[in-house]
């Protein structure tokens, strides 16, 4: 019983819109608040049901490289985070972020090491466009 | 983005791999019950830890998508399509027995007759659909 790649989510905070599966690759990042673990799509928003950050955590941590613990309350979709700002510790989702884009926090301690991943992830994208 | 359900739910499994996430098909669970303000979801062979903490929102996300599970408890969710047995006396629903591990879940008395009803029910569309294919 792998993981099928997808997260089972739904749109109401007390479920009575059903399930809805999005595949990680949709996801930009999961926040924690209001005690409700959130997942962010591009233009959408999803409760996931996950009780914490934490179990959320463990539970992709060594499934899925993409996801990183980027700030207490965010894990954050690093294939998808096209800017950062250094000065107020920011993940955008876009290359010209306006004052509407959706956004992750990056704890400052954690900065550095989001950076090297994004280089990462740039390194073996460009490899796959060139190969 | 594509908005549809593709049948299976995010679990984790606490037994052999710490909690990694899985994806299983809601219908392969046989009932979801509620201990120590956890949900574990039992199949046949396995128990899993669903990421949802209230059995009100999961009766709701459930019933939403499948009709095949009934609360027959205040803390437990049953598949009725994987009842095997029902023993109204002791109130206890008894599911497909794997490798000799017999599962088994309580039945409220105050669910009893409609889960017995259901059944009597579902058994009679069985019958009916394996004489249509007999005939």
């Amino acid at each position: 019983m792998a993981w099928d790649g997808t997260f089972s989510l739904t749109e109401t905070e007390d479920g009575s819109a059903g399930f809805v599966s999005v595949p990680a690759e949709d996801v930009l990042f999961f926040s924690f608040v209001r005690n409700q673990v959130l997942a962010h799509t591009e233009h959408m928003e999803f409760f996931a049901g996950w009780d914490s950050l934490d179990r959320l955590w463990k539970a992709i941590q060594g499934v899925d490289s993409r996801f990183y613990r980027t700030d207490r309350n965010y894990i954050a979709n690093l294939s998808k985070i096209r800017k950062l700002d250094f000065e107020w510790c920011k993940g955008y989702f876009e290359e010209h972020p306006s004052s509407r884009s959706k956004f992750c926090y990056i704890a400052r301690v954690r900065i550095k090491e989001v950076r090297k991943r994004l280089a990462l992830f740039n390194a073996s994208d460009s490899k796959a466009d060139t190969e | 983005m594509d908005m549809n359900w593709n049948g299976t739910i995010n679990v984790t499994s606490e037994e052999d791999d710490h909690g990694s996430i899985h994806s299983v098909r809601l219908e392969e669970f046989l009932f979801f019950e509620l201990e120590n303000r956890q949900i574990l979801g039992h199949t046949t062979d396995r128990v899993y830890r669903l990421p949802w903490g209230s059995l009100k929102v999961l009766a709701n996300l459930i019933s939403a998508s499948s009709d095949q599970f009934e609360k027959v408890d205040k803390a437990c969710l049953a598949n009725v399509h994987k009842i095997k047995r029902l023993d109204t006396k002791l109130g206890i629903a008894h599911f497909a027995v794997n490798g000799g591990r017999e599962k088994k879940c309580f039945v409220a008395e105050s669910h009893m007759k409609r889960i017995q009803s259901l059944l009597e029910k579902l058994q009679r569309s069985e019958t009916g659909s394996s004489e249509e294919m007999l005939g």
